[in-house]
């Protein structure tokens, strides 16, 4: 699921990896010299377009946040009112139970948002546990654990997502916990190739010999040296986490009712097309729109704050 | 060197893959030619208009496919709308009349247990083999294993017990019940008859290769099946009715709804169930279409789990009750027209329907006062609702808010089909209500008995003067006297609050202006009869 | 290279029976009973009695442990034997046969549509690297990853079949009509969905190579000695950047296979995706079975492909070491 629709899947990265580990020595060490936070300011002052994409994406997450203060309840329904056409009372119209399509639309960007927010966090710690472990270790532990990236990477996690759903009813844990499953794998991937080489730097060597725990070294050492990787692959990994959560509400296994995503709303949508287009075009907007910018940020910061790619 | 042999190897071999696929189904370039150059070769699919002369052929799309092509086998509703026209039932009891197909005529002994049938002389299966009572006997046969899983098994089966049959003559069969039963002619009437020496006489019927022969009984004939696309079957000229008018009936699959009204506009099919009133209205106003619409003869119920704690209080019922409008439901769930408010568990064409029973009144005030007194507002209850099914999202929705009205949090949740009848005919307690439906039209003791007599397991609440009156009723012949007992049970499953009727939907559908016929029989599933059907130009 | 290709296939069966015993668990220890049908009165008008049913559990050889099911059903599977399934009464694996040129042809031609655009974009990017054309490109490739490929199969039928009525909606073929081009009418819309995706990876994927192949010497080199542009595009970077894209082709099959279920859906195309879909619904386990690890070899085969192809074109990875 997540190689279908995340950017950067496992493609881009494999080919990345091979592609870095060559020129990777300069680029750590370019990365050292400023914070990961002084890296990010400056680059987004440098792009236009990275300061537009922040600016959309504010706004969505912002009006989310504060859709109480609309003056509908977003499950209120209104049959008598149903499926009526934009109006001063109702930007957007109605849905099919004669509800705000632009407050539900609101309220689904906050279903969708901490989903793919959510999934993001629990796949990047888990990938930031494995993938440093697997690259610091090294060896059979390394070994294990590639293999065990390698299953996740060959079921068709779609499939598997779908299977499971049909036996236990999906809601935000169970699609969060789902789409995490499938996902971490990319960022292990990433990790590990950082950890290889940064294990070798002088000052984890250092820190070994002067008996530093292994625990400690990759939490305050290693980890915090690739933040900048981490966060890349994060904001890809809130996109790709967005679109397979509609992707899967589209096929009816989103959050529970009334509650909705942009994704279930599309699906209830799809039913009234022929009579009500607008239904199906504002979710799918919203969701073009904040993955899109997702995307580009990602990828601004990628090029930012690699030296190899910057110049 | 030699690497780029082997990658030159490897890359053939993956293009070969693909290409193995594309040219097998002569679809290569699919898309290569893709840019849809708006030319004049971009004309819309070919439309069902032909000069008189020209063969009639009448295009009805399907959500989803049959995969066999035999009726035992196929019991969804698609292989009862996409197998009707290739094979007959027996007969069919209807609220005013009776219609004979391959019955010509039964009879009931005077205390009920023996039912004897004829069949017709001198009709033929497709393959012009004579259909006999031997057919008869070997379709009982194949329902009775019940490995086979054959539709029917409540004709062959009696309370569990398998029913006696034997043949009388060639167009005979003598059936002995276990006990008597007023709905048996009813039910025995929809037995449709697979002819043994297509399955020569094996009555294991699974996975073998018979199915897919679709040797059939009715007036049209197999002619071409494309698993998931389409099933064509053209008039069978010795149909005992007389060979029927259209010249091919088709069923394309289309799984999408819109996709479906896209290719009618298209001219692609020529009918098309509706289930929403923004199109019945929108086809009412077109004179290229025609709109009909009768009862269904479903019901649409929401159910109370009789194994969950919650109901130990009764409040907990009178108050949901009072609380749910299903006048509103049926304005925003199903839209105008396609549903009248159902009063009872008994369908509006089911037969000793009640059409002066009052059923349960929204009292917003005595909810509330209900929902306090029995603190209803700290426990969130659960409604579960089969998710493939139409108007119960929307029911379910509405449902939630009019509990929220009065102060009650309802999760509701979908299931797809297979987990939802698995749930509501399982004995869980952990949620309290789901929303169903059964069709019944004619003898409630065929559906309504099983569904609220505790013998199908459906979760529903029973109490014994409930079950003993069901009994009575099954036994009762004296049409007067069953009215009377069928009244009873309304009565006191309403009082039991056993659950809220809300919708009798009715049956919607549109068809091309062309299409003739298709009111002659108001009785779902469409169409008892396709000899009634004309197309004309 | 030869120890290489050995090592690797190892652990791709490796890895193919372990997905198989957790595809397996899933379903085996998932609750619901793929007898479901049978234990109410939906489907024959009767439930079935616990003696009946365990009688056909029997007969389908749905019962047993855990582990005896899935060693039957692993034995069975190697002999080509994919079980029967519980909704068709088939063969799994003629079922699967049976839908299988639908979906490849589906996915040849959306990755042949993918790479036929992408190759011209990808290149023209790379060689006017931040050029107008280079942002223009860039920002297609955006939207096509970003892109819910559901929405935009839903907003290209209402265009392409309703406003415009040019192409069908739904299906492989009008019936009655025997004919390449009603087959290619039908593939279109799906495949333009199918393909967008990959289409902006690889144009991103040829666009950084091309740029790295455009700053190599021998570019350099030509470009100093006068020869046209245009010759040395297709003379050395076009050829050098090919290998590495067929590559990622590999690797790309994982989203093919995942990307037609939800396609198949949307435009119903007869597929494996549709048969996947209804099967799951069904609870119809063999099937479910069959198709999970039928997609699980393609993903595994095609990852497989990629890593020896990678190997080969890029000498700088030193694969025997791995």
């Amino acid at each position: 699921m997540a190689k279908l629709l995340t950017p950067l899947d496992k493609a881009a990265i494999r080919a990345e990896d091979f592609a870095k580990a060559v020129k990777d020595e300069n680029k750590v060490e370019a990365s050292f010299e400023r914070t990961v936070f002084q890296q990010l300011v400056s680059s987004f002052r440098q792009n236009k377009l990275a300061i537009l994409c922040l600016i959309v994406l504010l706004t969505i997450i912002l009006s989310s946040i504060f859709a109480f203060l609309s003056p509908y309840d977003p499950d209120e329904m209104d049959v008598m009112n149903k499926m009526a056409g934009p109006s001063a009372e109702h930007w957007f119209g109605t849905d099919e139970l004669g509800r705000d399509s632009f407050t539900r639309a609101l309220y689904g960007g906050r279903v969708s948002l901490s989903v793919g927010f959510s999934a993001m966090v629990v796949s990047v710690i888990i990938g930031t546990l494995i993938g440093s472990v697997s690259g610091y270790v090294g060896g059979k532990v390394d070994a294990v654990l590639m293999r065990v990236v390698d299953i996740f990477q060959s079921v068709p996690s779609l499939l598997m997502i779908i299977v499971f759903f049909s036996f236990v009813p999906s809601n935000m844990v169970t699609l969060i916990i789902m789409l995490a499953l499938f996902s971490w794998t990319g960022v292990a991937r990433i990790v590990r190739a950082q950890t290889l080489t940064l294990k070798e730097r002088d000052f984890v060597v250092a820190a070994k010999v002067l008996g530093v725990s292994h625990a400690k070294i990759i939490m305050r050492h290693i980890v915090p040296n690739m933040a900048t990787q981490i966060i890349v692959a994060a904001s890809l990994s809130v996109a790709g986490a967005i679109l397979d959560e509609s992707a899967l509400s589209f096929l009816g296994y989103g959050v529970a009712l009334p509650k909705s995503s942009w994704g279930s709303m599309l699906q209830n949508a799809q039913q009234y097309i022929l009579y009500d287009p607008l239904l199906a075009l504002i979710p799918g907007a919203f969701i073009l729109l904040t993955v899109l910018c997702l995307n580009i940020l990602g990828d601004v910061l990628q090029h930012a704050l690699d030296p190899r790619l910057h110049k | 060197m030699n690497k780029r042999l082997v990658s030159l190897v490897l890359c053939l071999a993956m293009m070969a893959t693909m290409l193995v696929g594309c040219s097998s189904n002569e679809e290569a370039t699919t898309a290569t030619t893709a840019a849809p150059a708006g030319n004049n070769t971009t004309t819309a699919a070919p439309s069902t208009e032909a000069p008189a002369a020209e063969p009639t052929n009448l295009v009805i799309p399907s959500a989803s496919c049959i995969s066999n092509l035999n009726p035992l086998l196929e019991t969804m509703k698609e292989g009862v709308l996409m197998l009707n026209p290739m094979y007959d039932p027996l007969y069919v009891i209807d609220v005013n009349e009776t219609r004979y197909y391959l019955a010509e005529s039964y009879e009931v002994s005077g205390d009920g247990m023996e039912v004897t049938v004829k069949l017709r002389d001198g009709m033929k299966w497709h393959d012009g083999e004579a259909i006999t009572a031997d057919d008869m006997i070997f379709t009982m046969d194949v329902i009775a294993d019940t490995n086979n899983g054959a539709a029917g098994a409540n004709i062959v089966f009696l309370n569990d017990t398998v029913v006696g049959y034997e043949k009388v003559d060639d167009l005979t069969v003598k059936i002995t019940l276990p006990s008597a039963s007023a709905s048996y002619t009813d039910l025995l009437g929809a037995l449709t008859i697979i002819p043994e020496h297509v399955f020569e006489g094996n009555t294991n019927i699974v996975g073998v290769e018979a199915n897919m022969k679709g040797v059939g009984s009715g007036a049209y004939k197999l002619k071409e099946f494309a698993q998931d696309q389409h099933l064509v079957v053209e008039k069978f000229d010795d149909y005992f009715l007389g060979a029927p008018s259209i010249d091919t009936i088709t069923f394309k699959i289309i799984s999408d709804l819109s996709a479906q009204e896209i290719a009618l506009a298209n001219g692609e099919i020529n009918f098309l169930e509706l289930a929403n009133s923004m199109a019945v209205a929108k086809y009412s106003s077109d004179s290229n279409y025609k709109v009909v619409q009768y009862p269904e003869g479903r019901v649409n119920f929401l159910a109370a789990n009789a194994f969950c704690p919650t109901f130990e209080d009764p409040r907990v019922l009178e108050a949901v009750y009072a609380a749910i409008s299903k006048e509103e439901i049926i304005a925003g769930a199903y839209g105008e027209g396609m549903a009248v408010p159902a009063n009872g568990i008994l369908g509006n064409v089911t037969t000793f329907y009640n059409k002066d029973f009052k059923g349960y009144e929204q009292d917003i005030e005595k909810a509330k006062a209900l929902v306090a007194e029995a603190g209803l507002d700290k426990k969130p209850m659960k409604l579960y609702f089969n998710s493939e099914r139409v108007y119960m999202k929307e029911t379910a929705q509405i449902i939630q808010q009019q509990l929220k009205n009065v102060g009650i949090t309802l999760e509701v949740t979908p299931i797809e089909s297979a987990g939802f009848f698995e749930k509501v005919f399982g004995t869980d307690s952990d949620y309290e209500f789901y929303l169903n439906g059964y069709a019944q039209i004619g003898d409630p003791d065929k559906t309504v008995y099983g569904m609220f007599n505790g013998t199908w397991g459906c979760n529903l609440k029973t109490t014994d003067e409930l079950t003993a009156l069901w009994t009575e009723a099954r036994s009762t012949f004296d049409p007067a006297k069953r009215q009377e007992l069928y009244n009873k049970i309304e009565q006191l499953t309403k009082d039991e609050m056993v659950a809220y009727p809300i919708a009798y939907p009715n049956y919607v559908f549109v068809t091309t202006a062309d299409v003739e016929g298709t009111d002659a029989i108001t009785r779902t599933p469409v169409f008892e009869d396709f000899t009634q059907l004309s197309i004309v130009k | 290279m030869k120890k290489f290709i050995t090592k690797r296939f190892l652990q791709m069966m490796l890895v193919w029976v372990l997905v198989s015993i957790i595809s397996f668990s899933v379903i085996f220890f998932a609750p619901g009973d793929p007898l479901y049908m049978y234990m109410t009165p939906e489907a024959t008008g009767r439930k079935l009695t616990e003696e009946e049913l365990q009688a056909m559990r029997e007969s389908l050889g749905l019962d047993g442990t855990a582990v005896e099911q899935y060693t039957s059903w692993a034995t069975k599977m190697v002999q080509g034997n994919w079980g029967i399934s519980l909704t068709t009464k088939e063969p799994v694996l003629n079922e699967i046969l049976k839908k299988l040129p639908a979906t490849i042809g589906l996915m040849g031609a959306s990755l042949i549509l993918s790479l036929i655009v992408a190759i011209p974009l990808g290149l023209i990017a790379g060689t006017h690297k931040n050029s107008w054309i280079d942002n223009i490109i860039s920002a297609i490739t955006y939207v096509g990853v970003s892109m819910p490929a559901f929405w935009l199969g839903i907003m290209l039928i209402i265009v392409f079949s309703m406003q415009l009525g040019w192409l069908p909606s739904s299906g492989m073929r009008t019936i009655g009509v025997v004919s390449n081009w009603d087959v290619i009418k039908h593939g279109i819309l799906p495949a333009i969905v199918l393909s967008l995706n990959n289409m902006a990876v690889f144009v991103r994927y040829i666009r950084s190579n091309t740029i790295t192949q455009m700053e190599e010497e021998y570019v350099q080199t030509a470009l100093s000695k006068g020869i046209g542009k245009r010759g040395i595009m297709y003379g050395h970077v076009l050829k050098n950047c090919m290998l590495p894209v067929i590559t990622t082709v590999g690797s790309r099959f994982g989203t093919l296979v995942t990307g037609s279920f939800i396609v198949e859906s949307v435009f119903a195309w007869p597929g494996l995706g549709t048969l996947g879909m209804s099967s799951i619904n069904n609870r119809d386990y063999p099937m479910v079975m069959g198709i999970t690890m039928f997609s699980c070899t393609i993903l595994l085969l095609g990852n497989f492909l990629a890593d020896l192809l990678y190997g080969i074109a890029d000498p700088r990875i030193k694969i025997g070491k791995e």
